[in-house]
């Protein structure tokens, strides 16, 4: 999850000291969910570089007023969000799509095999869980644990309710905790059985 | 209770969207069903688990941004001042970094920032200016332990060592910038010939116009110290309002802390009877050029060839414990010591381990008691 006073601070250094090096680190730390985002919609990779690139770029020339954005992720994702849609429309491409067929890469679900004693199989089993997710989920998913956003955020960037937003949420968690439920009991049936 | 409404709250918590309500009631969920602790453990564990970070791909991207930034012709960089030019990329160079740690270690920011509204009940009659001084006072402070970062209506940023206090009053920024200072503060003040900025504090009165320095007066401690480590400063002290000390970038001006002083008397060397002033050279640090007087801003505590009398008043706000040391000789040692990390007992460790005088230490809830 991005720390979001991290965040706020690099944007006001960028603002006052009109910082190079905060700058390098909004870029280095945003870019890669940004780009992912970008390309849900876009669906290719050049295409949401130069989108994000073209935030950056904004950012940089509006230096000034970035102490005034109070959330900061939310700002820049509704931005990446607007540039993407207005390039597709511009380019005539394609009817811009439904939010629930964003496509999304896989979310990070990184395990450190060490400190979660979990078997190779039971991680096998929860990657393959968030990947059966239906699109929207997934988006939801990703967005809320890998990039950081709030519930609320989430809701305004892609114009549903919170409720929708916890709902799917909530979705993705339980098909998470099933795979680890049903690990719990055979494993206990193993230890019964020695 | 539902499977579902458990599975909910158990989203929300590790969201980090639960209420307090909401973590209550989980918590009553989870002691009635023990059997799902495993699952929600695990659960947690991989929502917070991240990835190894690999910046390449970023780096490479950045190169590219920074192309595209050139092609359109877009000014990048911080525009330098020439008379500055080398202090100000130093420093530019270094603060950054240092802040960026300080975030990074997970700030634990006590400030409370308020503003207090005066009302006076004889409003109709008082002097107009004086009430106008009282109308609106903005007061930061941090307890013991703790550190901020303030940034003050012009734009000017002062960092806020542990147990400390910083007050200005609305008309700060109209004619002049005053603030008013208890403890230790860093300031970099933006550059405002037509303002200046001035620091009242009980021992001295510190007056710049734009520049970065650093003061430390706690009312508790022996002296006041002045450390100016770029642009120029004028300090008076209150008991000789009539004198006005210049200080040179990386001149560092120690005053006594006591009232009613009437001796005046310059002393370059430190081992003699207590000054009442000394002017010092900021001693940099020869490995990577840091003052030690920055090094709090950085979450570091440094002490340099100190008494451990004085270590200990430090480690005492820096750690908010309260350190006794029964030793007179022990008060006299002169220790040498960088932290950062570390717990209170981890650093005295580490200077028990480095001091050529053993001593010993025993912790009991808040307190510290040091002997040989």
């Amino acid at each position: 999850m991005k720390d979001v006073l991290h965040i706020k601070w690099l944007l006001e250094q960028v603002a006052l000291q009109q910082s190079e090096e905060a700058y390098k680190k909004l870029f280095l730390l945003l870019h890669k969910p940004l780009c992912q985002f970008a390309f849900g919609i876009l669906k290719s990779n050049d295409h949401a570089q130069e989108v994000v690139s073209d935030v950056f770029i904004h950012i940089w020339e509006h230096k000034t007023k970035l102490p005034a954005i109070e959330s900061p992720l939310i700002y820049l994702y509704k931005a990446v969000k607007n540039r993407a849609l207005n390039s597709i429309a511009k380019e005539r491409r394609q009817q811009a799509l439904d939010a629930g067929e964003w496509l999304v890469p896989m979310p990070s679900v990184y395990f450190d095999p060490e400190k979660l004693m979990m078997t190779e199989e039971l991680m096998q089993k929860l990657q393959q869980a968030v990947e059966d997710l239906p699109g929207r989920c997934r988006l939801i998913f990703k967005l809320i644990k890998d990039d950081g956003l709030k519930y609320k955020e989430v809701a305004e960037l892609l114009q549903i309710s919170v409720k929708t937003v916890e709902a799917q949420m909530t979705i993705a968690m339980r098909r998470l905790g099933k795979c680890m439920q049903m690990e719990v009991s055979s494993f206990n049936v193993r230890i019964s059985k020695k | 209770m539902s499977q579902e409404r458990f599975w909910i709250l158990l989203t929300r918590k590790i969201a980090g969207e639960a209420s307090p309500e909401d973590l209550t009631e989980f918590e009553q969920l989870m002691q009635q069903h023990p059997e799902w602790q495993f699952a929600s453990q695990n659960l947690e564990d991989i929502w917070n688990a991240k990835p190894p970070v690999d910046l390449t791909e970023e780096e490479d991207a950045y190169m590219l941004h920074l192309h595209r930034l050139q092609e359109k012709n877009i000014p990048f960089g911080r525009p330098i001042e020439p008379e500055e030019e080398a202090a100000v990329f130093e420093l530019s160079a270094t603060a950054s970094r240092k802040r960026l740690r300080w975030l990074v270690a997970g700030l634990t920011v006590a400030a409370s920032l308020a503003a207090v509204l005066f009302f006076n009940p004889f409003s109709g009659k008082t002097d107009a200016a004086q009430a106008k001084q009282l109308a609106n006072v903005n007061e930061i402070s941090t307890r013991l332990g703790s550190k901020t970062r303030i940034q003050l209506p012009d734009g000017s940023i002062v960092w806020l060592n542990a147990g400390s206090k910083l007050t200005y009053d609305k008309e700060y920024n109209q004619d002049d910038r005053q603030v008013t200072l208890t403890g230790e503060g860093f300031f970099d003040v933006i550059k405002d010939p037509a303002k200046p900025f001035l620091v009242h504090t009980s021992t001295v009165e510190v007056r710049v116009l734009g520049t970065v320095f650093n003061v430390k007066a706690y009312p508790e401690d022996k002296t006041t110290e002045t450390s100016l480590i770029r642009g120029s400063l004028e300090v008076s002290i209150k008991s000789r309002p009539l004198d006005k000390i210049i200080l040179a970038s990386n001149e560092k001006l120690v005053v006594e802390n006591k009232k009613d002083t009437a001796k005046t008397a310059w002393k370059a060397d430190d081992e003699m009877d207590p000054p009442l002033m000394t002017l010092n050279q900021l001693k940099r640090n020869s490995r990577d050029s840091s003052i030690n007087e920055m090094q709090w801003t950085e979450n570091k505590l440094v002490f340099d060839n100190e008494p451990f009398a004085d270590i200990a008043v430090k480690m005492e706000r820096w750690f908010a414990v309260e350190i006794e040391i029964s030793d007179w000789a022990l008060q006299q040692k002169r220790l040498t010591g960088t932290f950062e990390r570390e717990s209170v007992e981890q650093a005295l460790e580490g200077l028990a381990y480095a001091s050529t005088t053993p001593f010993i230490f025993k912790r009991s809830g808040n307190k510290i008691i040091i002997h040989r």
